[in-house]
């Protein structure tokens, strides 16, 4: 594989990989070993393929270094609603997340349905990915965001709409 | 798969059992026929689904990674090695492809006809299809990589593209004078190379499909497991 472009532009990041990204940064609070955070991570990202840690440090690395870091509100919301799979504490999760929010300057952007109902090829996006990516999409397409994913219908719509994406694996 | 018809087989009790099998079903067999009928649907159309900015095949991939557990391959091929050739020779030929597509993109990206006709189209997209060269491409904002997504959209051998297809207004509109700068010989042998590439992977695929339909079928009736997991709301 190419090496990512340097410098990282801006990134648009989806839910689980943000839950990621929290993750890390609460095992950095608890100074976790190699071992340790490899298997946290992989339990938080949630799928049945292992991932070497270095792939989460090269994903870290790539969220530290990027231009800009954002979401949409939706991404907000369902990362809130999945903050128990992330196994730390209360008071870790929410000091991680006020980190990524302030020192990363995380941008939550808002991408409302009603926008992407006024963007007719999302229309049918809408339909076939669901608000939360739709919007993700729309939000990178219009800000010229690279899409950091593991989402496979995301990955392929983000094709379509011209979109320059990343995988896990390939960052 | 022979060996599954071997009178020593049909005679001694298998070393699985039911839950065994639904595993492989379910997490080996199942996912991996599925993740094999999309590539060799591709592969037909020749589409390669290659992405220039990963460098990577997008939904041609190995076999494991069409949502198979690795652990449970790791015991299937155990009791049925000659898949496990056949899927180290699927994942080799997947990586061929990607290979030949990586190097039929830079071939094009470098070649003088395909940067000229790039030139003259830039120069006459705001008359006819109207707005700024770059603002047919999506979220890409140089340059290069306006190029790079044609010279994408060529190596995946697109026809005209649907509305919902963010360069769909200038492909459509400049694809013949486009795919006629592949006719240079260079880019002509990258092409036979990349589409050479494409067809030992489908004969691959296919007989992996074959291979991996005929054991399922068997093992489903050797241990009495069908192929799914009853559905919820499926009822007799």
């Amino acid at each position: 594989m190419k090496a990512a472009r340097e410098p990282v532009p801006g990134l648009a990041i989806d839910t689980n990989l943000l839950l990621v990204v929290l993750g890390h940064r609460c095992l950095q609070y608890e100074q976790a070993t190699t071992l340790k955070r490899e298997q946290v991570l992989n339990r938080i990202r949630g799928r049945s393929d292992f991932v070497p840690v270095e792939r989460f440090e090269a994903l870290w690395h790539y969220f530290r270094t990027a231009r800009r870091r954002v979401v949409t509100q939706h991404v907000v919301a369902e990362a809130y609603g999945s903050r128990r799979r992330l196994e730390f504490p209360k008071e870790v999760i929410w000091r991680s997340a006020i980190d990524v929010l302030t020192e990363f300057a995380l941008e939550e952007l808002a991408c409302s349905i009603r926008d992407l109902r006024g963007a007719k090829a999302y229309e049918r996006l809408l339909f076939e990915i669901g608000p939360t990516d739709a919007g993700l999409l729309h939000l990178a397409e219009r800000e010229k965001l690279t899409l950091v994913t593991e989402d496979g219908p995301l990955l392929q719509w983000a094709g379509t709409r011209a979109v320059p994406v990343l995988h896990l694996r390939q960052i | 798969m022979d060996d599954m018809r071997t009178s020593s087989r049909a005679k001694k009790k298998p070393p699985y059992g039911p839950n065994i099998v639904r595993a492989w079903f379910d997490t080996v067999l199942n996912p991996g026929l599925r993740g094999l009928d999309r590539e060799r649907s591709l592969l037909d159309r020749k589409s390669w689904t290659y992405r220039f900015y990963s460098d990577s095949l997008e939904s041609i991939a190995p076999f494991a990674a069409h949502g198979v557990s690795r652990a449970n391959l790791e015991q299937f091929t155990e009791f049925f090695a000659e898949v496990a050739s056949r899927v180290g020779q699927h994942d080799e030929c997947v990586e061929s492809l990607r290979l030949a597509c990586g190097n039929y993109h830079a071939a094009i990206m470098n070649d003088p006809g395909f940067r000229e006709a790039v030139r003259q189209i830039e120069a006459e997209v705001p008359e006819t299809i109207g707005g700024e060269f770059g603002s047919h491409f999506g979220a890409y904002s140089r340059h290069e990589d306006f190029l790079g997504v044609l010279a994408e959209n060529l190596v995946n051998n697109f026809e005209e593209l649907p509305d919902y297809y963010a360069t769909y207004k200038l492909w459509n509109q400049f694809r013949q004078r486009l795919v006629a700068v592949l006719d240079a010989s260079e880019l002509a042998r990258r092409r036979r190379e990349t589409e050479a590439a494409g067809r030992k992977l489908f004969q691959v695929v296919d007989s992996l499909i074959d291979e991996l339909r005929r054991i399922r079928s068997a093992l489903s009736l050797e241990v009495d497991v069908p192929f799914a997991a009853e559905t919820a709301g499926v009822q007799g």
